[in-house]
């Protein structure tokens, strides 16, 4: 990964995050674009996380909707029953998902292999038993309504393009984090990790440390997430965090490439268009999502964006091979 | 005399789990696969036996060894096609595959089959009293149809061929290929024996609840938290960890809180991760 090609790349994000709204906000069926840009940033947000995790520290957490799910609840439960503005709603939300992070995964990384996995698997039941069954606080099954919407300065909030916008910086915040650590000694000792436990140990890596660190963090931003989504819906139930949220959240990262900065969002697109391009089959698109899945995962390991770094590999050789020719003759 | 009701129950879930332990463990010592979709095959196990007792025979038993059958064949498959190109790769990428596969059977059997339940009716509803306990045919079905499994199994790795060369590819793959053990068939086999198992499995506890596409989710739980506890890979640790698990359970359920009995799973894990990380017979 060129630090000098990504950097050239961030200008490029942040006009496309800051144009995009105001563009497609303006069409005909603008709020349906925004809506979808809003989830968008949602999802890369969640994505961002687990790819800091699955891609770039090789461990897999399949109960990631639950700490997406704790972000909104803690937030919402703020405001609601606390009266907390939402600009401190949020960043406990966050806080919420670190710390069941870390208390969860203390225990659990210590091992090599796969009893993250499944510990991970079991806390997202253990959690959704919780929204579920903890009626006082929670409202059992018929979820938590009327959710407000965050307020500053006189913007409303509750319209689509401010919460866009609100949106749009949390994302870009999430793929800088990510991209930042990743470029940095940390990132490399995540990586490390990746390649190899063993030999990460042996060369000084305190790869339990690390291993903690970076769950923290991605469970940090699905905190911070779920905390987003809760105020743009304005209505949170036990449905919207389940393990099926889990391994959709699995599926975008890895349809977009494991290991990229960029590949949450490409694959995030893939989800959000999918249902539109493949409406005449519509009963299909989940299995079809599910098939592609495995394709990818045999075929095409890095995904999208795998591809498209080998096909700009490719033309960058093809132009130095025609300099190379034009200077013999 | 309550407590030797619960005391039975937790017989009965055990032996369920530990056959469904029993494969994922099979797979997992032998192809280094962490089958998420287990629970999948499982749930693909009870509806296929469903499907034969309602529309080819009225009979069970019929049913249940053509639904053992059908699932083997069906898993040599799945082995063939997702699994053995990625042996060589990080295990993380055969993980993610079975995550690939329980979205697909899951979505699968929701065209085939419908989101609603169906009842898979054996016809043994009798009550039996056992002294101061009762107990309907299908649950003894369950035990007896689990012990006869688990026993069969065991013979197989033992006495067999194909289970000895199973356990020479688990305990070295490179050095059993080198001793003359086809790696592929026997990955092939291994497969196909565990999946069996797991519709095995869901042909014996699919009566007791309604059959649904996501059936699978809560079973696969409780069968990776047995191999856990048991110690990966170790096929004793399976037995005893289903037992210990389907008991604790049951108790559980019985004496507390019957809506937190999922809850039941999470802590042994954790205390297990905590306590003894290589379970109660890893090798550490």
């Amino acid at each position: 990964m060129e630090k000098a090609g990504l950097q050239r790349d961030y200008y490029i994000i942040i006009a496309v995050m800051v144009v995009l709204p105001l563009v497609l906000g303006g069409l005909k069926a603008g709020n349906f674009y925004l809506h979808v840009l809003i989830m968008l940033g949602i999802f890369t947000i969640l994505g961002s996380g687990i790819n800091l995790l699955m891609g770039f520290t090789g461990q897999a957490s399949i109960g990631h909707a639950a700490f997406f799910g704790i972000g909104a609840y803690v937030s919402t439960l703020l405001m609601i029953k606390l009266n907390f503005p939402f600009w401190a709603a949020l960043p406990l939300a966050g806080a919420a998902g670190a710390v069941s992070g870390l208390l969860i995964g203390y225990p659990s990384l210590r091992l090599k292999g796969i009893s993250f996995a499944i510990v991970t698997f079991a806390f997202g039941e253990l959690v959704k038993m919780i929204f579920v069954n903890w009626k006082g606080l929670t409202n059992g099954q018929d979820g938590l309504t009327d959710i407000p919407s965050p307020a500053l300065w006189g913007i409303n909030f509750a319209a689509k393009l401010p919460y866009t916008y609100l949106v749009m910086i949390f994302t870009l915040f999430a793929l800088f984090l990510v991209d930042r650590i990743v470029n940095s000694r940390v990132g490399k000792a995540f990586i490390s990790i990746r390649e190899d436990e063993d030999l990460a140990a042996s060369t000084g890596v305190n790869v339990m440390q690390y291993k903690i660190l970076s769950f923290v963090i991605s469970t940090f931003l699905a905190g911070i997430a779920g905390s987003l989504y809760a105020h743009y819906m304005h209505f949170i139930n036990p449905a919207d965090f389940t393990v099926a949220i889990s391994m959709t959240l699995i599926a975008i990262v890895v349809i977009g490439g494991l290991g990229t900065i960029l590949g949450p969002i490409l694959g995030s697109l893939v989800l959000l268009f999918m249902p539109e391009v493949l409406r005449p089959v519509k009963d299909y698109y989940y299995l079809i999502f599910g098939i592609i899945l495995i394709v990818v995962m045999i075929f095409a390991p890095v995904g999208i964006m795998g591809g498209l770094q080998a096909l700009s590999r490719k033309k960058a050789s093809g132009r130095t091979e025609a300099v190379s020719e034009g200077k013999a003759s | 005399m309550v407590f030797l009701q619960f005391l039975l129950n937790g017989v009965m879930l055990g032996s369920a789990y530990t056959v469904v332990a029993l494969g994922l463990t099979l797979m997992f010592s032998i192809m280094h696969i962490v089958n998420f979709a287990h629970g999948e095959i499982f749930m693909l196990g009870a509806y296929v036996c469903w499907v034969i007792l309602t529309q080819v025979t009225g009979n069970y038993w019929v049913a249940f060894l053509l639904s053992m059958v059908i699932v083997f064949f069906i898993g040599m498959l799945v082995e063939r096609l997702c699994f053995r190109p990625l042996y060589e790769k990080a295990h993380i990428n055969m993980f993610i595959v079975s995550l690939g596969l329980v979205i697909v059977l899951q979505e699968a059997a929701t065209l085939i089959w419908t989101g609603f339940g169906k009842s898979l009716n054996t016809g043994y509803k009798t009550v039996r009293r056992i002294g101061q306990i009762f107990i309907t045919d299908e649950r003894l079905i369950v035990i007896g149809g689990a012990v006869v499994l688990i026993v069969a199994a065991l013979l197989f790795f033992q006495k067999a061929r194909a289970g000895k060369a199973m356990r020479a590819a688990a305990q070295h793959r490179m050095g059993a290929r080198m001793v003359g053990v086809d790696i592929n068939r026997v990955s092939s086999l291994a497969f196909g024996v565990g999946a069996a198992l797991a519709a095995a499995a869901g042909s014996l506890l699919g009566p007791l609840s309604m059959l649904t596409p996501t059936m699978g989710g809560t079973v696969v739980m409780k069968a990776f938290v047995i191999i856990i506890l048991g110690g990966m890979g170790s096929i004793g640790g399976a037995i005893i960890g289903g037992y210990v698990l389907g008991i604790a359970e049951s108790l559980f359920a019985g004496y507390a809180w019957s809506e937190w009995q999922p809850a039941v799973g999470f802590v042994i894990l954790i205390l297990v991760l905590s306590l003894r990380p290589q379970g109660l017979f890893g090798r550490g």
